[in-house]
């Protein structure tokens, strides 16, 4: 979209001349801020300005006289960033084997209850320890899971089709969906699904909708493989992940999809990681007053 | 950036060969190392390069330039201050290589916007001031992303118009001047949960309860939305604080909008008063929101799967 700031600076110029108009923006800007013919290039279009200095010159002119409306145009309305590309199945395919691609290289993969000792206390590392021992959680077949569904999406892409007979249910009674923790300690959720429908699960991924970690939102992988699980059976689905930097009570949610990323049944799985505190969040002080506008600190 | 990169894996030589596998997927003309001078151009990275950006040392803040606030603040540790200047093509690449859902990007306006605020030599936006609403068309400023609006919506949208009547052509009162001080404290509990997911467009009323623990009576303040942009989350551009003593506490709705595309976005607000100044310069964050909206190809993701009784 072409920028028509330039065009509507030189209407709000009016008869003054340029030279009077940057004298006038210079009370406000600070001399050396805008030149003449940085603003008579700015007006052409031929100089591109920042769309800081943009508010700027905003603000000035409403200073000077003008309503926020006259000079509302001079405001960028475009995004400081292009979005990324829409996401389709292909591009989390394709995102996802790209990581897990590498993911044999990471440190935390090889010696993962190095990097556990590393991430809780001592008080909460015997209980992991009997978690990986009582899991028996064999690193290499689930990457190994992992891979060989991507990889078969990344072969045979289109060729399944969810099937209204499919049902999924989970079993929150034998399942820990929920927990209560403190900020960024780990987790383990145990998801117990059952196959309520008449369709085998096979080769099927659990994927989390959203980014797998922001501050505000705990970690977790973003897929994970299913068991192959025949109808009626239940197969249990183990969630790893790490509670939120910041105290909050936080939703991740997982849905069940084929190799190739197409969602095999509706819903989701809503899973709340509680990192609350009585403490309040609490801003951050100066540490010594700030001077007011004539250089007076307040008393 | 560097909790994502690492969140998909730490060993670094392989984080180079996933994000330059997106930079080639974004930029099919990315060049093979980066180039002098001039506007940034998309190019391939190397382990260094990753390094540094991640450190907060790539094209950082000028410290000996810094404006007047951060020099009369009392900052001591100027390392709390690097920060790398990180070209758009990088978190959008970033954002791709590790899976990061638009999440990278949507920060990244929020910081665009914020950067040359904290700039100025007083802590201060420019844009979307009481002075700058309409008069008579208060409503329509707070409405406008709100179309639709329920009555509870509503009825908070109708509450801010008629507080910003009396804020628009407010000056500071000498025994309250509108200038950051030391003894100003906010805090806050969220009554909103992080990573909600609304389907597009979806309406959210997010709540916090502001407690002041300063010693700072607040007066004339309001909520900025910091980084607001076409296509992100939308909210009022900013809601007015009910005065509030050292001691007490006050709710605050603030109404939301889900953008229209997939993604994850966050929503931040910071204190100020009507002339943009920012009441608490150092807390960069201020309250936020983080909400999901799921992909269009999935099936109903909204709704839950049933309870099984095994």
């Amino acid at each position: 979209m072409p920028d028509d700031r330039g065009a509507v600076l030189r209407g709000l110029r009016g008869d003054r001349s340029v030279r009077a108009f940057s004298k006038l923006l210079a009370e406000r800007l600070g001399e050396g801020t805008l030149s003449r013919h940085r603003l008579a290039g700015a007006e052409t279009g031929a100089v591109e300005l920042p769309d800081a200095l943009w508010d700027e010159i905003a603000e000035a002119l409403i200073a000077s006289g003008h309503s926020a409306t006259d000079v509302a145009a001079l405001r960028s309305t475009r995004p400081p960033v292009e979005p990324p590309p829409s996401p389709t199945p292909r591009q989390r395919l394709d995102q996802w084997s790209r990581v897990a691609g590498q993911v044999g290289n990471n440190y935390w993969w090889r010696m993962p209850l190095k990097v556990i000792s590393r991430a809780t206390s001592a008080a909460n590392l015997p209980g992991y320890r009997s978690i990986v021992a009582r899991h028996g959680v064999d690193r290499a077949r689930h990457l190994r899971a992992l891979r060989t569904r991507l990889d078969l999406g990344a072969t045979g892409a289109g060729r399944w089709r969810a099937d209204p007979d499919d049902g999924v249910a989970i079993d929150r009674a034998r399942s820990e969906c929920d927990r209560r923790t403190e900020r960024a300690e780990l987790f383990l959720l145990r998801l117990r699904l059952r196959n309520t429908g008449s369709v085998a699960w096979r080769d099927r991924l659990m994927y989390r909708i959203g980014a797998p970690v922001t501050t505000g939102t705990p970690f977790t992988p973003g897929v994970l493989p299913v068991p192959d699980t025949d109808p009626g059976q239940d197969c249990e689905v183990l969630v790893p992940g790490r509670a939120q930097w910041f105290p909050s009570l936080a939703a991740i949610s997982f849905v069940m999809v084929f190799p190739d990323f197409t969602p095999c049944l509706p819903g989701r799985v809503c899973c709340w990681i509680d990192a609350r505190t009585e403490e309040l969040d609490r801003s951050l002080p100066l540490l010594s007053d700030l001077p007011g506008p004539g250089g007076t600190t307040p008393g | 950036m560097r909790q994502l990169r690492v969140a998909a894996g730490d060993d670094l030589p392989s984080a180079v060969v996933i994000l330059n596998q997106a930079i080639t997927t974004l930029y099919p003309d990315a060049e093979s190392a980066p180039g002098g001078g001039g506007k940034p151009r998309p190019h391939l990275v190397d382990r260094s390069f990753l390094l540094t950006v991640e450190k907060g040392h790539h094209s950082r803040l000028d410290l000996g330039r810094l404006p007047k606030w951060i020099k009369e603040g009392g900052v001591t540790d100027k390392t709390t201050l690097y920060t790398s200047r990180v070209p758009e093509w990088l978190v959008r690449a970033y954002d791709l290589a590790f899976c990061a859902d638009g999440y990278l990007t949507d920060m990244f306006a929020w910081s665009a916007a914020l950067l040359p605020d904290q700039l100025r030599d007083r802590p201060r936006r420019l844009r979307d001031l009481p002075a700058h609403v309409p008069p008579g068309r208060e409503f329509e400023f707070f409405a406008e992303h709100f179309p639709d609006a329920d009555e509870r919506t509503a009825a908070v949208l109708r509450a801010q118009a008629e507080a910003v009547v009396g804020l628009r052509e407010r000056r500071p009162d000498p025994g309250s001047p509108w200038q950051p001080t030391s003894g100003d404290q906010s805090s806050s509990r969220d009554e909103t949960p992080e990573g909600l997911l609304l389907a597009p467009g979806g309406g959210l009323m997010a709540a916090w309860v502001l407690h002041n623990t300063g010693t700072v009576p607040w007066r004339d303040r309001v909520l900025y939305r910091v980084g607001a942009y076409p296509g992100g989350v939308r909210t009022p551009p900013f809601v007015v604080i009910p005065d509030t003593a050292p001691g007490a506490a006050v709710r605050i709705e603030v109404p939301m909008r889900a953008p229209d595309t997939a993604g994850t976005y966050r929503a931040c607000l910071k204190m100020g008063w009507p002339d943009g100044t920012y009441c608490l310069p150092n807390t960069l964050l201020g309250l936020y929101v983080t909400l999901v909206v799921p992909p269009g190809d999935l099936t109903d993701p909204t709704t839950e799967w049933a309870d099984h009784a095994g």
